[in-house]
């Protein structure tokens, strides 16, 4: 029997730490190990006793690339808890900093982290000195996108300027109009990315899972709406009733299944689960023969692609309509009290839970996508490696990677939340 | 991460230095180099035995962000019992915790880029100056200096719990800019008067839990004393 093990000791080009183990007897997967060795994490234990106003402050260091989702998470968890009403106006400026924000997201994980694997480099560093102009491409629509996010928030990253119940900043016309603007701007350049996504090589390993997102049956939703998977829909409040959590020994971030079936959350799920994608976005990938929703899971690449192009118009639609904000003083009705709330991260569902007493957090539990990816990632390559045992070592590694970059995954986000019942 | 945000400006910084080991970004990775950019802090037997590599291999090792130079916002978990702490994992870290610290507790560190994220400004400032070979020294002044050269109203005066006159300034006061108080990101400067900052926010009012509170948001490590003897006055 020839036996031989593949491992990967540390995956490059995704965020944070995981390696990869494979076991294979003659031509055939044994075993198939996706690990996260992340250090241990401790959010929801220093969360306890904190004050309502800093914990969206401390949710957002949960993570360095998707801060504006977990900040967003944590202050609407937070606003649910102690019944801080939110005018729709802030809903609406919030949206477009979490879409902003997306974009940039995708634009990092597209053309920095998945492009290399796609047109033989090792990095983008690598991509530069080939095509100058392709990477500056890309930094520009980051920039412009960073620099959206940063009109709304302050700062890119870890935005400042969140408040329960609306903005500490006044956000004027001129800085809407600003957005607006630039949107304009990058979006013949979000079209381009569209098609040079849709147009690449990606493996053609398809296999039926369960897919997980937001859901209001007539939009693609971000920030408000129900979780729906391809059997079921309920309120986010009922995630625990759905979502079964348990551990495995080999990685230090938590899996889940959702009703005994593990799934996906992230930009194929949404599309998957939604099928509402505008047309200048839906035309783009049928003239390469792509449709929604399909098992492809390299195709995430793709779905982030058009969902950029989906929600930039969403974004400038969005901010046609939006007025003029004046921050006020906003005090907690209650200050005992139960919140979660759900909403969608670059990565896919992110759900924020706390409970307060005398307004200081008493609970404090935070589910990311990653760690609702984890189980879904290694059965895929299971199956994938399946298809590709016979080939060399080289082409098994160079091929698991493009799967586990497809998702996007942020180890370091996933780590901090193994907690067992 | 926030390095990527840098953008444009890292193809320039190409034209200069050459990036060697990059995970995050490259298939390839090597050592040694000239300089290491240390991020986060390490909270693993195994991440520390890596920074005392990394600081073998390399010339120069800056501590980029407030984890790397106060231990930071995991820092927090240092103030609570280790067995409450791991209740998160049931009791069972996947595991042995290690308090999260400043760098310069494990390592010489030559370079800080303070701040939550980091100023990218001033790590753009670090990089020119090691390239031209440029003296670069840490900004010895509070954020209040900042603000008030903007002209913003004082937070303090509204009534805010801001610790931008014991915070090192360089961010240019982004947050009060932004009507938010300080929450004190950077770390204290080293001549900062914490007590006397601390005696102010007494006569506004604040509790003593609320002062530790806000101290130890982003630098618990670093205002471990001040805090213990808060605690005792």
């Amino acid at each position: 029997m020839a036996k031989r093990r593949i491992s990967i000791k540390e995956i490059t080009k995704i965020e944070g730490h995981a390696n990869l183990s494979v076991e294979l007897e003659d031509d055939k997967i044994r075993r198939v190990i996706f690990g996260v060795h992340e250090g241990s994490r401790y959010f929801e234990a220093f969360m306890k006793g904190k004050n309502y106003m800093y914990i969206h402050e401390l949710a957002g260091k949960v993570c360095g690339i998707c801060t504006v989702a977990h900040e967003l998470a944590s202050i609407k968890a937070v606003e649910n808890a102690l019944e801080i009403e939110v005018p729709e106006n802030v809903e609406r400026i919030r949206e477009m900093m979490l879409i902003s924000s997306h974009i940039q997201s995708h634009i990092l994980h597209l053309y920095f982290l998945a492009l290399p694997d796609y047109v033989n480099a090792e990095s983008a560093i690598e991509m530069a000195e080939r095509d100058y102009d392709l990477v500056k491409k890309a930094f520009r629509i980051k920039e412009a996108t960073n620099y959206m996010t940063a009109l709304l928030g302050g700062r890119e990253v870890q935005p400042c300027t969140l408040v329960p119940g609306g903005f500490s900043k006044r956000i004027t016309k001129d800085v809407i109009e600003r957005y607006i603007k630039k949107m304009k701007e990058i979006y013949p350049l979000l079209v381009e990315t569209a098609e040079l996504f849709s147009s690449l090589e990606y493996p053609h390993f398809e296999r039926k899972s369960d897919y997980v997102s937001l859901y209001d049956g007539k939009s693609i939703p971000l920030y408000n709406g129900k979780i729906k998977t391809l059997h079921m829909e309920f309120e986010g409040e009922e995630y625990e009733k759905h979502f079964e959590e348990y551990v495995v020994n080999y990685s230090s971030a938590k899996r889940s299944l959702v009703g005994g079936r593990d799934y996906m959350v992230g930009a194929l799920a949404r599309l998957n689960i939604n099928p509402y994608l505008r047309e200048e976005a839906k035309d783009i990938a049928l003239s390469y023969s792509i449709k929604f929703p399909s098992d492809r899971v390299a195709w995430i690449n793709v779905a982030q692609a058009i969902e950029n192009v989906h929600y930039a118009i969403e974004a400038m639609e969005i901010a046609d309509n939006v007025k003029e904000y004046e921050p006020m003083h906003i005090s907690p009705k209650n200050i005992d009290g139960e919140g979660i709330s759900a909403i969608e991260a670059p990565r896919g569902l992110l759900i924020h839970h706390y409970k307060f007493k005398n307004g200081k957090c008493t609970y404090a539990n935070i589910i990311t996508p990653t760690a609702m990816n984890t189980e879904n990632i290694e059965r895929n390559l299971e199956e994938y490696l399946k298809d590709i045992a016979g080939e060399s070592d080289e082409v098994i590694k160079k091929e698991a990677e493009k799967i586990i970059r497809a998702y996007d995954p942020c180890i370091s986000c996933s780590v901090h939340v193994i907690r067992t019942k | 991460m926030q390095f990527l945000n840098l953008e444009a400006k890292i193809l320039e910084i190409l034209k200069y230095l050459n990036i060697k080991n990059f995970r995050l970004a490259k298939e390839y990775n090597e050592m040694p180099v000239d300089i290491a950019f240390v991020e986060g802090t390490p909270t693993t037997r195994e991440e520390v035995l890596k920074l005392l590599t990394i600081r073998k291999e390399s010339k120069i090792l800056v501590a980029l962000g407030t984890c790397a130079v106060t231990g930071g916002v995991p820092g927090l978990v240092n103030m609570m019992a280790k067995k409450e702490a791991m209740e998160v994992y049931d009791g069972f870290p996947p595991d042995v915790p290690i308090d999260p610290k400043p760098l310069e507790y494990y390592v010489n560190v030559d370079y800080n880029i303070y701040g939550c994220t980091f100023s990218k400004d001033e790590l753009i400032e670090l990089i020119t100056s090691l390239i031209i070979g440029k003296e670069y020294r840490d900004k010895e002044y509070s954020v209040c200096v900042e603000c008030s050269l903007r002209e913003n109203n004082c937070l303090l005066d509204d009534g805010h719990l801001c610790l931008g006159p014991i915070t090192r300034g360089g961010c240019k006061a982004l947050c009060p800019n932004n009507g938010k108080m300080c929450l004190g990101c950077r770390g204290p400067y080293e001549d900062a008067n914490i007590k006397g900052h601390i005696k102010i926010l007494q006569d506004m009012g604040f509790t003593k839990d609320e002062i530790i509170e806000s101290l130890s948001l982003f630098s618990y490590e670093k205002f471990k004393e001040v805090i213990s003897w808060l605690k005792e006055e």
